[in-house]
Protein backbone atom coordinates (compact mmCIF):
# COMPACT_ATOMS: atom_id res chain seq x y z
CA UNK A 1 0.00 0.00 0.00
CA UNK A 2 2.66 2.08 0.97
CA UNK A 3 4.33 1.67 -2.81
CA UNK A 4 1.57 3.01 -4.45
CA UNK A 5 -0.30 5.77 -1.96
CA UNK A 6 1.20 8.71 -3.42
CA UNK A 7 0.13 7.35 -6.83
CA UNK A 8 -3.23 6.78 -6.06
CA UNK A 9 -3.72 9.74 -4.08
CA UNK A 10 -2.28 11.78 -7.14
CA UNK A 11 -4.68 10.88 -9.62
CA UNK A 12 -7.84 11.33 -7.45
CA UNK A 13 -6.78 14.90 -6.41
CA UNK A 14 -5.66 16.07 -10.33
CA UNK A 15 -9.66 14.42 -11.03
CA UNK A 16 -11.07 15.90 -7.89
CA UNK A 17 -9.15 18.96 -7.47
CA UNK A 18 -9.93 18.24 -3.42
CA UNK A 19 -7.62 17.24 -1.14
CA UNK A 20 -9.99 15.89 1.23
CA UNK A 21 -12.44 14.05 -1.19
CA UNK A 22 -9.20 12.69 -3.19
CA UNK A 23 -8.44 11.14 0.28
CA UNK A 24 -11.83 9.02 0.41
CA UNK A 25 -11.26 7.99 -3.06
CA UNK A 26 -8.00 7.12 -1.76
CA UNK A 27 -9.30 4.86 1.25
CA UNK A 28 -12.17 3.17 -1.43
CA UNK A 29 -9.67 2.60 -3.72
CA UNK A 30 -7.48 0.52 -1.03
CA UNK A 31 -10.50 -1.05 0.50
CA UNK A 32 -11.31 -2.44 -2.72
CA UNK A 33 -7.56 -3.77 -3.43
CA UNK A 34 -8.19 -5.48 -0.19
CA UNK A 35 -11.18 -7.02 -1.59
CA UNK A 36 -9.27 -7.90 -4.81
CA UNK A 37 -6.48 -9.03 -2.88
CA UNK A 38 -6.09 -12.63 -3.87
CA UNK A 39 -5.95 -11.64 -7.76
CA UNK A 40 -3.74 -8.34 -7.07
CA UNK A 41 -0.85 -10.47 -5.58
CA UNK A 42 -0.74 -12.55 -8.80
CA UNK A 43 -1.40 -9.29 -11.08
CA UNK A 44 1.68 -8.29 -12.59
CA UNK A 45 0.57 -4.51 -13.13
CA UNK A 46 -1.06 -4.06 -9.45
CA UNK A 47 -0.25 0.00 -9.88
CA UNK A 48 -2.06 0.10 -13.28
CA UNK A 49 -5.21 -1.81 -11.28
CA UNK A 50 -5.34 0.79 -9.07
CA UNK A 51 -5.00 3.83 -11.02
CA UNK A 52 -7.71 2.18 -13.37
CA UNK A 53 -9.90 2.16 -10.10
CA UNK A 54 -8.67 5.41 -8.57
CA UNK A 55 -9.97 6.91 -11.82
CA UNK A 56 -13.20 5.19 -12.08
CA UNK A 57 -13.58 6.18 -8.91
CA UNK A 58 -13.25 9.40 -9.04
CA UNK A 59 -15.31 10.29 -12.29
CA UNK A 60 -17.97 7.94 -10.43
CA UNK A 61 -17.84 10.48 -7.63
CA UNK A 62 -17.89 13.71 -9.82
CA UNK A 63 -20.48 12.79 -12.37
CA UNK A 64 -22.52 12.21 -8.77
CA UNK A 65 -21.93 15.65 -8.27
CA UNK A 66 -21.98 17.07 -11.49
CA UNK A 67 -25.42 15.76 -11.80
CA UNK A 68 -26.75 17.73 -9.08
CA UNK A 69 -25.29 20.80 -10.76
CA UNK A 70 -25.22 20.32 -14.62
CA UNK A 71 -28.11 22.20 -15.29
CA UNK A 72 -26.31 25.33 -13.85
CA UNK A 73 -22.96 24.64 -14.50
CA UNK A 74 -23.35 23.96 -18.59
CA UNK A 75 -25.85 26.42 -19.42
CA UNK A 76 -24.03 28.34 -22.25
CA UNK A 77 -23.50 26.43 -25.42
CA UNK A 78 -20.11 25.06 -25.53
CA UNK A 79 -21.01 22.34 -27.90
CA UNK A 80 -21.96 24.83 -31.16
CA UNK A 81 -18.39 25.38 -30.97
CA UNK A 82 -15.54 23.19 -33.11
CA UNK A 83 -13.08 26.51 -33.08
CA UNK A 84 -12.71 27.85 -29.72
CA UNK A 85 -13.21 31.82 -30.01
CA UNK A 86 -10.26 32.39 -27.23
CA UNK A 87 -6.93 33.48 -27.56
CA UNK A 88 -3.93 32.10 -26.42
CA UNK A 89 -2.09 35.66 -26.97
CA UNK A 90 -1.30 35.76 -22.73
CA UNK A 91 0.89 32.84 -23.13
CA UNK A 92 3.56 34.92 -24.78
CA UNK A 93 6.34 33.90 -22.41
CA UNK A 94 5.88 30.04 -22.17
CA UNK A 95 8.94 29.23 -24.68
CA UNK A 96 11.26 26.83 -24.64
CA UNK A 97 13.08 25.63 -21.53
CA UNK A 98 9.80 24.92 -19.95
CA UNK A 99 10.56 23.10 -16.66
CA UNK A 100 13.95 24.93 -15.32
CA UNK A 101 12.65 26.83 -12.26
CA UNK A 102 9.15 25.46 -12.15
CA UNK A 103 7.37 25.89 -8.67
CA UNK A 104 5.73 22.19 -8.64
CA UNK A 105 3.45 22.84 -5.91
CA UNK A 106 1.93 26.25 -7.73
CA UNK A 107 1.63 24.09 -11.01
CA UNK A 108 -1.05 21.54 -9.24
CA UNK A 109 -3.15 24.62 -7.46
CA UNK A 110 -3.25 25.98 -10.71
CA UNK A 111 -4.60 22.73 -12.06
CA UNK A 112 -6.47 22.38 -9.09
CA UNK A 113 -8.46 26.04 -9.57
CA UNK A 114 -9.29 25.31 -13.07
CA UNK A 115 -13.09 25.03 -13.44
CA UNK A 116 -13.92 21.28 -13.72
CA UNK A 117 -15.49 21.71 -16.80
CA UNK A 118 -12.00 22.04 -17.78
CA UNK A 119 -9.24 20.05 -15.47
CA UNK A 120 -11.52 16.69 -15.86
CA UNK A 121 -10.19 16.56 -19.73
CA UNK A 122 -7.43 18.20 -19.27
CA UNK A 123 -6.10 15.67 -16.33
CA UNK A 124 -7.64 12.75 -18.15
CA UNK A 125 -6.03 13.59 -21.58
CA UNK A 126 -2.18 14.35 -20.35
CA UNK A 127 -2.02 12.38 -17.28
CA UNK A 128 -4.20 9.02 -17.77
CA UNK A 129 -3.25 9.27 -21.67
CA UNK A 130 -6.54 9.02 -22.80
CA UNK A 131 -7.85 10.03 -26.46
CA UNK A 132 -10.51 12.93 -26.78
CA UNK A 133 -13.17 10.50 -28.07
CA UNK A 134 -12.67 8.30 -25.18
CA UNK A 135 -12.66 11.35 -22.82
CA UNK A 136 -16.17 12.14 -24.59
CA UNK A 137 -17.68 9.26 -23.64
CA UNK A 138 -16.52 8.79 -20.10
CA UNK A 139 -18.02 11.98 -19.44
CA UNK A 140 -20.77 12.18 -22.05
CA UNK A 141 -20.31 15.22 -23.46
CA UNK A 142 -19.93 15.75 -27.26
CA UNK A 143 -16.04 14.94 -28.65
CA UNK A 144 -15.99 19.22 -29.65
CA UNK A 145 -16.86 20.34 -26.51
CA UNK A 146 -13.71 18.01 -24.51
CA UNK A 147 -11.75 19.95 -27.43
CA UNK A 148 -12.74 23.06 -26.22
CA UNK A 149 -12.43 22.70 -22.62
CA UNK A 150 -8.99 20.85 -22.82
CA UNK A 151 -7.66 23.88 -25.25
CA UNK A 152 -9.21 26.51 -22.47
CA UNK A 153 -7.67 25.14 -19.69
CA UNK A 154 -4.29 24.47 -21.27
CA UNK A 155 -4.55 28.43 -22.15
CA UNK A 156 -5.78 29.31 -18.40
CA UNK A 157 -2.68 27.18 -16.70
CA UNK A 158 -0.66 29.25 -19.51
CA UNK A 159 -1.38 32.04 -18.09
CA UNK A 160 -1.28 31.00 -14.50
CA UNK A 161 1.93 30.22 -15.26
CA UNK A 162 2.58 33.56 -16.85
CA UNK A 163 1.07 35.24 -14.23
CA UNK A 164 3.43 33.37 -11.22
CA UNK A 165 6.21 34.85 -13.34
CA UNK A 166 7.94 31.20 -13.78
CA UNK A 167 11.39 31.02 -15.29
CA UNK A 168 10.10 30.01 -18.78
CA UNK A 169 12.85 32.35 -20.79
CA UNK B 1 3.67 27.41 -37.27
CA UNK B 2 5.49 26.52 -34.02
CA UNK B 3 4.91 29.86 -32.52
CA UNK B 4 3.24 30.37 -28.95
CA UNK B 5 -0.19 31.17 -29.75
CA UNK B 6 -0.31 27.66 -32.18
CA UNK B 7 -2.75 25.36 -30.04
CA UNK B 8 -0.63 22.68 -30.87
CA UNK B 9 2.54 24.14 -29.96
CA UNK B 10 0.76 25.09 -26.16
CA UNK B 11 -0.35 21.31 -25.90
CA UNK B 12 3.09 20.46 -26.69
CA UNK B 13 4.35 22.84 -23.59
CA UNK B 14 1.78 22.04 -21.18
CA UNK B 15 1.99 18.39 -21.59
CA UNK B 16 5.74 18.44 -21.26
CA UNK B 17 5.16 20.65 -17.68
CA UNK B 18 2.29 18.05 -16.13
CA UNK B 19 4.63 15.61 -17.20
CA UNK B 20 6.78 16.17 -15.70
CA UNK B 21 4.95 17.08 -12.09
CA UNK B 22 6.08 14.46 -9.57
CA UNK B 23 3.26 12.62 -7.56
CA UNK B 24 1.95 14.43 -4.72
CA UNK B 25 2.56 13.06 -1.38
CA UNK B 26 -0.28 11.14 -0.27
CA UNK B 27 -1.85 12.27 3.34
CA UNK B 28 0.28 11.08 6.63
CA UNK B 29 -3.09 9.12 8.26
CA UNK B 30 -4.41 7.52 4.63
CA UNK B 31 -2.68 4.16 5.51
CA UNK B 32 -3.99 4.74 9.04
CA UNK B 33 -7.98 5.35 7.90
CA UNK B 34 -7.55 2.54 5.50
CA UNK B 35 -6.45 0.14 7.96
CA UNK B 36 -8.62 1.24 10.51
CA UNK B 37 -11.66 0.71 8.42
CA UNK B 38 -10.71 -2.58 7.66
CA UNK B 39 -10.51 -4.03 11.23
CA UNK B 40 -13.48 -1.88 11.87
CA UNK B 41 -15.19 -3.96 8.88
CA UNK B 42 -13.22 -7.26 10.17
CA UNK B 43 -15.01 -6.63 13.63
CA UNK B 44 -18.30 -6.55 12.45
CA UNK B 45 -20.14 -9.78 13.40
CA UNK B 46 -21.41 -11.82 9.74
CA UNK B 47 -25.00 -10.49 9.74
CA UNK B 48 -24.15 -6.91 10.08
CA UNK B 49 -22.06 -7.22 6.95
CA UNK B 50 -23.20 -7.35 3.18
CA UNK B 51 -25.01 -10.53 2.13
CA UNK B 52 -22.56 -11.11 -0.08
CA UNK B 53 -20.07 -11.75 2.97
CA UNK B 54 -22.30 -13.59 4.54
CA UNK B 55 -21.64 -17.96 5.34
CA UNK B 56 -22.64 -20.06 2.42
CA UNK B 57 -24.90 -21.96 4.80
CA UNK B 58 -26.34 -18.89 6.40
CA UNK B 59 -26.87 -17.30 2.81
CA UNK B 60 -29.08 -20.92 2.03
CA UNK B 61 -30.69 -20.75 5.12
CA UNK B 62 -32.29 -17.20 4.79
CA UNK B 63 -33.59 -18.10 1.09
CA UNK B 64 -35.46 -21.20 2.23
CA UNK B 65 -36.90 -18.66 4.84
CA UNK B 66 -37.55 -16.18 2.61
CA UNK B 67 -39.14 -18.71 0.41
CA UNK B 68 -40.84 -20.32 2.97
CA UNK B 69 -41.98 -16.87 4.58
CA UNK B 70 -43.36 -16.09 1.42
CA UNK B 71 -45.43 -19.55 0.51
CA UNK B 72 -46.78 -19.54 3.68
CA UNK B 73 -48.41 -15.64 3.52
CA UNK B 74 -49.55 -16.48 -0.08
CA UNK B 75 -51.33 -19.48 1.63
CA UNK B 76 -52.87 -17.51 4.13
CA UNK B 77 -54.64 -15.14 1.97
CA UNK B 78 -55.83 -17.10 -0.52
CA UNK B 79 -57.44 -18.94 2.04
CA UNK B 80 -58.37 -15.57 3.96
CA UNK B 81 -59.88 -14.53 0.68
CA UNK B 82 -62.21 -17.67 0.43
CA UNK B 83 -63.78 -17.93 3.56
CA UNK B 84 -66.21 -15.38 5.72
CA UNK B 85 -64.22 -16.12 8.65
CA UNK B 86 -61.21 -15.04 6.92
CA UNK B 87 -63.47 -11.78 5.83
CA UNK B 88 -63.99 -10.92 9.33
CA UNK B 89 -60.77 -12.00 10.14
CA UNK B 90 -59.08 -9.21 7.71
CA UNK B 91 -61.54 -6.46 9.39
CA UNK B 92 -60.48 -7.38 12.89
CA UNK B 93 -56.49 -7.03 11.47
CA UNK B 94 -57.09 -3.97 9.72
CA UNK B 95 -58.55 -2.18 12.92
CA UNK B 96 -55.48 -0.43 14.04
CA UNK B 97 -55.15 0.83 10.33
CA UNK B 98 -58.83 3.22 11.71
CA UNK B 99 -56.46 6.16 11.07
CA UNK B 100 -56.09 5.52 7.86
CA UNK B 101 -59.47 5.93 7.16
CA UNK B 102 -59.57 9.65 8.68
CA UNK B 103 -56.73 10.77 6.31
CA UNK B 104 -58.53 9.20 3.40
CA UNK B 105 -61.88 11.60 4.72
CA UNK B 106 -59.63 14.23 5.31
CA UNK B 107 -58.21 14.12 1.65
CA UNK B 108 -61.78 14.01 0.47
CA UNK B 109 -62.95 17.03 2.24
CA UNK B 110 -59.88 19.05 0.89
CA UNK B 111 -60.67 17.23 -2.87
CA UNK B 112 -63.95 18.67 -2.24
CA UNK B 113 -62.90 22.41 -0.60
CA UNK B 114 -60.85 22.78 -3.33
CA UNK B 115 -63.52 22.07 -5.92
CA UNK B 116 -65.89 24.76 -4.68
CA UNK B 117 -63.18 27.01 -4.30
CA UNK B 118 -62.09 26.46 -7.98
CA UNK B 119 -65.68 26.98 -9.38
CA UNK B 120 -66.45 30.19 -7.07
CA UNK B 121 -63.16 31.73 -7.85
CA UNK B 122 -63.28 33.03 -12.19
CA UNK B 123 -60.98 31.73 -13.81
CA UNK B 124 -59.27 34.95 -14.91
CA UNK B 125 -57.64 35.05 -10.84
CA UNK B 126 -56.79 31.58 -10.97
CA UNK B 127 -55.13 31.83 -13.86
CA UNK B 128 -52.94 35.02 -12.56
CA UNK B 129 -52.14 33.06 -9.44
CA UNK B 130 -51.10 30.44 -11.55
CA UNK B 131 -49.04 32.21 -13.54
CA UNK B 132 -47.49 34.66 -10.54
CA UNK B 133 -46.53 31.70 -8.50
CA UNK B 134 -44.96 30.58 -11.77
CA UNK B 135 -43.16 33.94 -12.06
CA UNK B 136 -42.03 33.63 -8.58
CA UNK B 137 -40.61 29.79 -8.83
CA UNK B 138 -38.64 30.75 -11.83
CA UNK B 139 -36.97 34.09 -10.27
CA UNK B 140 -35.78 32.01 -7.52
CA UNK B 141 -34.61 29.37 -9.56
CA UNK B 142 -32.81 32.48 -12.36
CA UNK B 143 -31.08 33.91 -9.20
CA UNK B 144 -30.03 30.77 -7.84
CA UNK B 145 -27.99 30.07 -10.97
CA UNK B 146 -26.92 33.22 -11.36
CA UNK B 147 -25.80 33.23 -8.44
CA UNK B 148 -24.06 29.58 -8.34
CA UNK B 149 -22.84 30.45 -12.03
CA UNK B 150 -20.75 34.22 -10.27
CA UNK B 151 -19.45 31.70 -7.05
CA UNK B 152 -18.42 28.87 -9.33
CA UNK B 153 -17.40 30.55 -12.20
CA UNK B 154 -15.22 33.45 -10.25
CA UNK B 155 -12.59 30.94 -8.98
Amino acid sequence: MRAYEDMVFTTAARLTGNDAQAEDISQQVFLKAYEHFAELTHSPTPGGWLKTVATNLSLNHLSRYRKRWRFFSELRPADSDDEPEFDVAGTDCVVENVGANLDRAAIEQALAQLPDQQRIPLVLFHFEDMPYDEIASRLQISLSKVKTDILRGRAALAKVFNAADFAFD
Amino acid sequence: MNTPHDPQHLEQLVDRVLRDQPLRKAPAGLATRVMAELAHRSSLPWWRKSFGHWPAAARIVFIAALLGVMAITLSLVSIATQTSLGTSAIAQATAPLGWLTNVLAISTFLQHLLTAIAQAVPPTYLYGATAFIIALYLLVFSVSAAAYRTLNFSR
